[in-house]
Parts: C-alpha cells; structure tokens; sequence
C-alpha cells in the first residue's frame, strides 16, 4: 500500500490525545476511600461491567476516528495486479464510436488501455483495432508494446457507430504467437454486441466503461402520405428519450433567416413526435436540442425535396390502389393519375411513373415502347404481378431485372415480411417500424433474385425487387393476396416505392457510414471534394449538386448497456474498472470507517 | 468539666488521648446513668451462698450458717462464678472507614469500655484482634496486668488488610475450649452464611455470643452524587462509579445484607446489635449487660 499524502500519516501521532484526554479526566476524577467494594460490585455487577466496557469502546472509537481520518488524508492506493505480467496475443478492440464522447470516457479509455498494454508482459503483441473505421489508420497488425501504443495515440473519436461482429469478420485473428485474449473497452452498447451469437467469442474480455443517458433526434421526416404544399408544408420531428429522467426542453429550427421553437417534455424511455409547419422555401435546415450527456445527435441537418406533382399511369385499375395514391381525405396528392386497362395508344412521355397492375400480357411492341419509357430521365416503373404472367411481360421483367420468375404459390395459412432493406433509402423511415411482421401475403409468384432484393416474405420469397428506376412486386395488392390495403403502413410503402421507381426521393438524408455512388462528385461541408470517401462528420455535402443532410445513427445515442447477464450469455467476462485502474484509492474507505466511528462513539455516550 | 455522662458520646471520646481513661470515663459514666444497677451483690471475696450438693468439698461449707440454719450451704466465690469473655476485635482494612473516626476506633472504644466492665466486675477477661489471620490473643485473665496488656493491644490496633472474618471465625472457635462470652466487634463484611456457620461452632462449644456490627451511616446511606473513583480499602480495587445510577440497587443489596444477619442471628440465639459508629456506647453496654445478666 502506497500514500499519496504521506505526510498526513503523522497525523497519526494524534491519536495519543484521547488517550491523554481518557487518562486526565480519569486523574480528575475524584477519589473515594470505600470500607468495600463488595456491594458496589453486587450492585451492579453487570452495569458496571458494561460502564467499563463502554468506557473502552469510547475510547477505541475516539482513536479509531482519529487513526482513520488521518490514514483517509493520507489517501492509501493499492496497486492493481490485473493482467500483470501476462504473455499473450492480445486482440485489443477500441470502441471509438460517437457514444463514447460521454463525459471523458474516450480519453480515460485511451489511458486504460495504455496501461493495460503495459501490465502485460514485454514479450506479449499486440493488435490493436478501433471499433468504428478510420481512415488515417493503416490496417491492423500485430505488434509489440510499444507499437500498439503508437497505434493508440493514432485512435481518433469517429461520428460512426461499430458492430464486434464486423470487426472480428474483417479482421479474423491468425498468425499469433501465444494465446489468444480479446479485450474490449468501450461502453457497450447493445448495439456493439448485435448478430453475435453464444461461442462466437473466446477468451473474451469485456472493459465496461459508464454510459450516460441521452436524448436524441431520431428522425426528420415528411409526414406519409406527402402532399404537395402551396406555400407552407409540415415537418415531423421524433425525438426519443433514452434516458430514466424525463427531459424537458426546447426543439428549434434553424435556417436562413428562419428560426422556429417549441417546448416540448419526454417521458422516460419514451419518444415524442412534434410537428412543425415550415415556409415551402425552408426545405433544407438544422433541428436542435437543448444539451445532454451526448451532443453529437443533437442537431440533426435535414434537406427535403418537396416532389413536384408526379403524372402517373395506372394500367389495370383497382380501386386500393388508386385510393392509395390520391387519399379523399388529401385534397393536394402528390400523384395525377390516369387509369387505364391496356397500353394500346397510350402516350407514355407525359407520364413519370407506369404501374402495370396485375395485368396479364403486353404485346411486344408495348414492351418496347415500355422499355423506350425506362431509358427516360426520372421515370420509372412498377410492376405488380398479377395471377397469370404471359411470355412477353415475362421476356420484358427479366430483361430488365436479373431474376428468374417460377410458379406462382398459394400458401395455405400466409407469409409475412421478414426483411425490409433499410438502407434502400426509400425504405429507410421504417427503420424503427416493426409492424409489417403483421401484414399477410396469401398468394405471390416465386422467384430467384441475386441483387436488388428489397422486401422478402418469410421462407426467402422476394416480395419487392429494384432495378435503378424499374420494380417487381411479386404479387397484386388484391384482397385475395393480401392484407395490406388494410394496414397503416401500406399507404406509405406504395408512395415510398414510387418515390424510389423515380429516383425523388423526399428525404435527401444519410447517415454517418452510408455508401454513396462513388462516381458521383461529393463535396464535404467546408466546400472540400471527397473522393473514396464516405460521410465521416454530420453536416451538409453536395452530392451531384443537390445538397444532402448528413446525421450520426441515432441508434447510437441509445446508451443502453448489454449488461452483465447479457455479457454472460456470450462468454464474455465483463471486468470493472475498478479493477483494471492502476491504484484503488481506499480514502472513502477510511473516511467512511471514521464517519461509522464517529456515529457508534455517539450512540454510546446517549446509551 | 465535663459531665461523666458526656463520655458515652464516641466524638467527644475521640479527643481524648489516654485509652484506659477513656474506658473508664465510658463505663462509670454509663453507670452513673443506670437507676438500677444489675451489678447490684457482687463482690471481691465472696459472691453468694448456695446449697450444698453431694461432691461438693466439705472444706467449702459454711459451718457458721449450718449453726444458725442448720442447713448445709456452701460459699461462691468471684472466681468460680464470673465469665471469661473473649473480645474479638475486627481489625481488617474495612474496618478502617470513617471520617471523625473510624470503625476501628468505634470497636477499639467498645472493645476497651467492654474489657474494662469485665475488668471491673472480676471476669476474666482477653482480646483477639485479627483480619485475614489471628493478630493478637490475649487469654482471658481478671489480673490487673492482664486489663493493662489488653489496652495496651487495644491501643496498638491498626487497620489491617483484608478480612477473612468466618476463618478467623472458626479457627477461634477451635482454639478456645473453655467455654465463655465471645463479644465480636465487627463490620462482617464478608460471606454472611459462612461467618453464620462459624458463629454456629461457638454455640456447638456452648460459647454465649455477642456480636456488635460496627458501621458507618455513610455506608448505609451512600451519600455520593458525582462520579468518582472508589477505592477498596482492602483490597485497593478501583472502580469507576456513577452514584446515582447504582443507589437505589446499592441500598438494596445492603438491607438485604443487613436484614439477612439479623435474621440470621436471631434463628441462631445470638445477640446481635448494629451501632453505626455515632451511637453513643451505652446501647452496647447495656446490650452486655443484658447478655450477662442473662448468664449469672
């Protein structure tokens, strides 16, 4: 045990002054020649006994206190002997993920490490990986101590969030020397531990660091169905309140030469959606919250194309559908729609959008005129397959997208979605939707996709397949195939859809870590061109031209640990930092010791 | 001068210096109190005439009286009828409690006038003081040198250490055959049932006994309210005590103490009488002189 105030230790000399004090009053005490004791001690046999005794403990208290204040001034550490001198092949991982920026955590977890790595012994290597990716890194190698802790210094906190899963398949572990250890510091997020499954890890060692709660701007959207405004439209902003407490704050919107705010309260654990109504102009802007734990997600840039309206050929009428697309209760839908049976003398350059619904058969000049059609800037076309498929359509979808029509199948009981592809950005405002798990699919054509696959059926059917601007849904939105019409969700898909057949795409948002088209020029938020690059900071890019909001995954401002249960069920051994940290600092200790003392001197003057 | 009456008060006692003057001063001035003297008959030679009974010596018959009466009688003289009586004088460290004076000096006093009384009436008469062993014995004697050895014994008695009181007890209870009138003066500040089975060997020896407890009111009342260190004056033990929180506990198991030699005395046919060391020395003359008048 060291001191880091060993001067206070002579403190300890003090504790001879109730003891000098005990012996003085005693000496004041006046002294009484007794013929015997003898009754005295019959007397109160017991009582005196217990008057003596607690004459001792009175003492013994008063020291203890002193002796205990002083030792707690004098702040005694005990070394650690964690890892000590352990040869191994150590995996370390560094979590630099954007939740890490909670309190110092990154820093002290820099630290750690750095002492982690020299507990073990000078022989051990090391590789050293950050949990999110970084460019300025070379890729990771094993090393000794030294280079691992050049290779620390190097560890920057990214706008990323990370997954171990990625990590352990990117960089797989080999060419080690001695045993295997993996070490993780990092907070710990659920998010980290996803898609791992119980013996994926081994010999894994967990360094848990505190995290905080934080609220957290989860979307910006365009209220479903859109609408064309006139002059002023409205903006839906969630903000989700992953904390204990509940948070009251203000929401604001800021852009050029605008400014709008709400007050607004979140329960704990729970989100809230407020409603802005903007000017047509204001389509691109900043939603700011008040400060918490976590600053990173709280702003969130927004940049919203208001779609003009879209002329659209609805070709097989149905009813769903065409309610769907212009709601009665919407007086300004996005959509003009012409219903039509067959294509026969339809002129398709004034439409944006064709859907063949159902329909059984086109001839080959239709075909060609609809292919014609696609070759078109901003058109495209959806496809819904109806009960039966003629040669013609069939030739036309397979040209245009790689996959193999089979049978068509009719279920006994009923298929559900089991797989939506989020990051189709179309898609992407159902991230945090689970509902479609409840809509049923009777009937629907089989089929064998490689790519493009962007909603499966349960048993790996391909419900929605993409090509660039040209879909196939596998099956007709009828009540006879399905129930969707039904659900709240469908009016949303079916414009989502559309919105992704023609490429105007309200939403012009992205996240940290999105893969963009990289033959399409990006220019950074200071004016900067970034080539092979993704989005690394939030802000504002240009891609091609059009301004794009860029956010941190709001996923990761969720600081809800895995936990200790958890940790267990994935053999990973969590270790506390009390444990790892180089002294433990025992003055609390002492200084509750003395406190206790203090009390228990207390009670026994008052008994 | 002082009235001989004012000498039964043991603090005017206290100032005076000369032992044997003191015990006289006490007796005659107790005396002097008496309206009827039980003393009334005694005499140097002769004490009184009895019948004469078949193995008396026939030298010891009155011829003169057998002319006048016609009847044998036989003369008693002061040595065949009067006591020897065995004063047993506590002098353990207790016994040395008292402000103005002690226990001790209360017994020494009693012990003294007692001893002058026997003195004077021709008992013989003899001391013992002791505390945890037999300090002094001095064999009963009615010799005038004999009464001077025993002031003087008297005098000399200092407090000693510990008491040992049914030890001391039993041991005398064996070495005296003869028997007498034992007169202890004590504070019998020990095992109550061991010195009661001690007193009970001088009664199985056919011994008369007195005993006279010897305390101070201070011990009774215990008159202390600050806390305070006490001191065993035998055995120098300390002890811390708050007088208050023990008193009513302490008076307690003193009247059970007390109470319990009383009781026990009088189940055993022994006088007993508590004197608290401001009583004046009549009470416990005149408690002897009962006793004896009991005896002749």
């Amino acid at each position: 045990m060291t001191f880091l105030n060993p001067y206070s230790l002579f403190g300890l000399l003090l504790v001879s002054v109730p003891i000098i004090i005990h012996l003085w009053f005693r000496k004041r005490l006046k002294k009484i020649l007794f013929s015997s004791l003898l009754f005295l001690k019959n007397a109160e046999e017991r009582r005196l006994k217990w008057l003596k005794l607690r004459e001792i403990l009175i003492l013994i208290c008063r020291c203890g206190f002193v002796a205990t204040l002083f030792l707690a001034l004098a702040r005694p550490q005990l070394k650690s002997t964690f890892l000590k001198n352990r040869l191994a092949s150590v995996y370390l991982i560094i979590d630099n993920s954007w939740s890490m920026a909670y309190g110092n955590n990154f820093s002290r977890m820099i630290e750690i490490a750095q002492n982690i790595i020299m507990r073990y012994s000078t022989n051990s290597e090391f590789f050293v990986v950050p949990l999110c990716p970084q460019e300025e890194l070379d890729e990771p190698f094993w090393t000794n101590r030294n280079g691992a802790l050049q290779i620390l210094k190097k560890i920057r906190l990214t706008y990323y969030s990370g997954q171990l899963k990625d990590v352990l398949m990117k960089y797989p572990i080999k060419d080690h020397r001695f045993p295997a250890e993996y070490l993780y510091l990092g907070d710990g997020q659920e998010l980290v531990f996803k898609n791992l499954n119980p013996g994926d890890l081994r010999n894994f060692f967990w360094i848990k660091f505190p995290s905080g709660s934080n609220i957290c701007i989860t979307q910006v959207s365009l209220p479903d169905p859109i609408t064309i405004p006139v002059d002023k439209y409205q903006l839906l902003v969630n903000i989700e309140n992953f904390s204990h407490h509940n948070w009251r704050g203000t929401v604001e919107i800021t852009a050029n030469d605008f400014d709008i705010k709400q007050e607004c309260k979140i329960p704990a654990n729970e989100d809230l959606n407020l409603l802005f109504t903007l000017p047509i102009k204001i389509q691109r802007g900043i939603v700011i919250i008040s400060e918490d734990s976590l600053t990173p997600d709280n702003r969130f840039f927004f940049s919203k194309s208001i779609p003009h309206k879209i002329n659209l050929l609805l070709v097989g009428v149905d009813s769903y559908l065409t309610y769907a697309l212009r709601p009665a209760d919407r007086i300004n839908s996005a959509f003009n729609i012409d219903g039509v049976n067959n294509l026969g003398g339809i002129d398709l350059r004034k439409y944006d959008v064709v859907i063949l619904n159902g329909i059984k058969e086109i001839s080959e000049g239709e075909a060609v005129r609809l292919e014609t059609f696609l070759g078109q800037r901003n058109t495209g076309i959806i496809i819904f397959l109806g009960d039966e498929l003629g040669e013609n359509l069939k030739r036309f979808i397979t040209r245009n997208l790689p996959i193999d029509i089979l049978e068509r199948v009719k279920l006994r009981g009923y298929a559900t979605i089991d797989f939506l592809d989020f990051d189709y950005q179309p898609f992407s405002i159902f991230k945090e939707t689970s509902g479609f798990r409840n809509i049923k699919f009777f009937e629907f054509f089989r089929t064998i996709a490689n790519n493009g696959i962007r909603a499966k059926l349960s048993g790996n059917n391909p419900l929605v397949i993409c090509n660039k601007n040209f879909s196939v849904v596998t099956t007709k939105f009828s009540e006879k195939n399905t129930d969707i019409m039904f659900h709240p969700f469908y009016i949303p898909f079916l414009h989502r859809m559309i919105y992704g057949a023609i490429n105007r795409n309200p939403d012009n948002e992205y996240r940290i870590g999105d893969k963009i088209d990289t033959t399409k020029i990006l220019k950074g938020p200071d004016g900067e061109y970034i080539r092979n690059g993704g989005f690394v900071i939030p802000g504002f890019y240009i891609l091609s031209g059009e301004t794009i909001g860029v956010n941190v995954i709001p996923e990761e401002g969720n600081l809800k640990s895995l936990g200790e249960a958890g940790a267990k069920s994935l053999d990973i051994r969590l270790i506390d930092l009390e444990k790892i940290s180089d002294r433990s600092d025992f003055s609390p200790f002492f200084l509750f010791c003395a406190l206790v003392l203090i009390l228990l001197e207390m009670i026994l003057l008052v008994v | 001068m002082l009235q001989k009456r004012t000498y039964l008060d043991p603090e005017v006692l206290a100032r005076i210096s000369r032992f044997a003057l003191k015990a006289r001063l006490v007796v005659e001035g107790f005396l002097t109190g008496l309206h009827h003297s039980p003393f009334k008959g005694f005499s140097q030679e002769f004490a009184d005439y009895r019948p004469y009974i078949p193995g008396d010596e026939t030298k010891r018959i009155d011829w003169k009286v057998y002319a006048r009466r016609d009847r044998f009688y036989v003369k008693e003289y002061q040595e065949e009828t009067n006591l020897r009586g065995y004063i047993l004088l506590d002098k353990s460290g207790s016994m040395g409690y008292g402000d103005k004076i002690t226990k001790l000096d209360y017994g020494k006093f009693l012990g003294a006038c007692l001893a002058y009384l026997l003195f004077k009436q021709k008992d013989g008469v003899g001391i013992i003081t002791f505390d945890t062993k037999i300090n002094e014995f001095i064999p009963p004697s009615s010799r005038k040198m004999n009464f001077t050895r025993i002031i003087e014994a008297i005098e000399n008695t200092k407090p000693g250490s510990e008491t040992s009181l049914s030890d001391v007890l039993f041991e005398l209870a064996q070495r005296i055959k003869r028997r007498g009138l034992v007169i202890i003066i004590s504070d019998l500040f020990d095992n109550p049932e061991l010195v009661l089975r001690s007193l009970r060997s001088f009664r199985y020896r056919k011994h008369e006994i007195i005993v006279f407890q010897v305390l101070d009111r201070k011990e009774y009342r215990f008159p202390f309210y600050e806390t305070a260190i006490f001191q065993d004056l035998e055995t120098n033990e300390e002890i811390v005590i708050q007088p208050d929180s023990i008193r009513e506990s302490y008076k307690k198991k003193f009247d059970n103490f007390l109470d319990n030699y009383k009781k026990k005395m009088l189940e055993a046919h022994i006088d007993y009488q508590l004197l608290y060391i401001d009583t004046p020395y009549d009470q416990a003359l005149y408690t002897f002189l009962q006793k004896r008048a009991k005896l002749l």
